[in-house]
């Protein structure tokens, strides 16, 4: 009986090893944890990269269920995905940019020449509220919900197979519920 | 001849004037206690962008902000503690190298030791059956010779039979 025991100990841990190893197979291990998932985006105040005498804080992101697009000029993903954020704002989602570590004429220059999907457009030079939110990149897409909390994080390129697999049902979900 | 070599080798020195140049930042410090929280600090917390480097060792653009961040906190007289928990506020446990101990991560933190008991009551177990077994053959080879049955009989068993061994010391003690 003990001897029996001796035998399927190893088994076990080698099952019980193999098994947890096997979950993590094609996990990408640059998709970190969001630190902020379910709560309020941190607060902010920005200028808007079009007038820079108007600012705006976090109240921005609040009353209807947004997209928050990180974006710069120096990343050639958001040019990729530029293109299919143009498709998404036409169909009405609304989305709130941000302008992180840039350069305002060259941001401007960008919007004029591919066109201007955004609602508003937050200007962060030194990436501040950007570091406070937990962005290390661009591009990255958050959800916000009605409420200003943070839904969901999506790090780089926006796709239409990434909007319709990850984003599109949680936008709608959460869209849905304000209305109930 | 002198003149092409020092041509030759000028752009490689100058490739290593850019790469030591690449990462120092020049930072000033209230006190020697707070550099050392930095520098600490710096080696300690992991770059998001470039994974398993720390952030003293990393050029990336994240990690440099990092490093400023790490300086402002250390000269407002933050402790290293808060400075790690206002970095995990932002990028996750995944910033730390040395995660905090909670229920996601015992496994981590106990599984090695868990490991290690399993080791040692799998050693105890098999040394004390070896034990048992020797003993068992000890007794059995008494018992055998008691029996009149020869300890040559044709049974191998156990390890190298002593009671054998001594009496043949005997015997050789009594021809003497």
């Amino acid at each position: 009986m003990n001897s029996r025991l001796v035998y399927i100990t190893p088994l076990v841990l080698a099952v019980g090893l193999g098994l947890i190893l096997y979950t993590a197979i094609g996990k990408d291990p640059t998709k970190l944890e969001t630190a902020r998932l379910n709560d309020p985006v941190p607060e902010f105040n920005l200028e808007a990269l079009e007038t820079p005498n108007t600012s705006y804080d976090q109240t921005v992101l609040t009353g209807s269920v947004m997209l928050l697009n990180v974006w710069a000029t120096w990343c050639p993903a958001c040019r990729t995905e530029h293109p299919y954020l143009m498709a998404l704002a036409e169909q009405g989602v609304p989305i709130v940019g941000l302008n992180y570590k840039d350069d305002r004429p060259k941001a401007l220059a960008w919007l004029s020449d591919l066109g201007d999907p955004y609602k508003v457009n937050l200007y962060d030079p030194k990436g501040s509220f950007g570091f406070d939110l937990g962005v290390y990149g661009a591009p990255e897409t958050y959800i916000v919900d009605s409420k200003g909390i943070v839904r969901h994080r999506h790090v780089g390129e926006v796709n239409e197979r990434v909007w319709k697999a990850q984003l599109e049902p949680l936008f709608r979900q959460l869209t849905n519920r304000g209305f109930e | 001849m002198k003149k092409s070599l020092l041509f030759l080798l000028t752009p490689f020195a100058l490739l290593f004037a850019a790469a030591s140049l690449a990462d120092i930042d020049v930072r000033n410090f209230e006190t020697d206690e707070a550099r050392d929280t930095y520098q600490a600090l710096t080696r300690e917390l992991r770059c998001p962008k470039c994974q398993n480097q720390d952030i003293a060792d990393s050029n990336a653009p994240i990690a440099q902000d990092m490093r400023a961040q790490v300086h402002r906190l250390v000269e407002e007289g933050k402790s290293h503690e808060q400075v790690v928990d206002y970095m995990i506020e932002r990028f996750g446990e995944f910033v730390t190298y040395k995660p905090k101990v909670s229920s996601e991560t015992y496994l981590l933190w106990y599984g090695p030791w868990v490991f290690v008991a399993i080791g040692l009551v799998a050693i105890v177990a098999i040394a004390r059956k070896k034990r048992m077994v020797a003993h068992q053959n000890d007794s059995d080879a008494k018992k055998g010779k008691e029996d009149g049955v020869g300890l040559n009989s044709e049974e191998p068993v156990g390890p190298p039979d002593q009671s054998k061994s001594v009496q043949a010391l005997l015997d050789k003690y009594k021809e003497d």
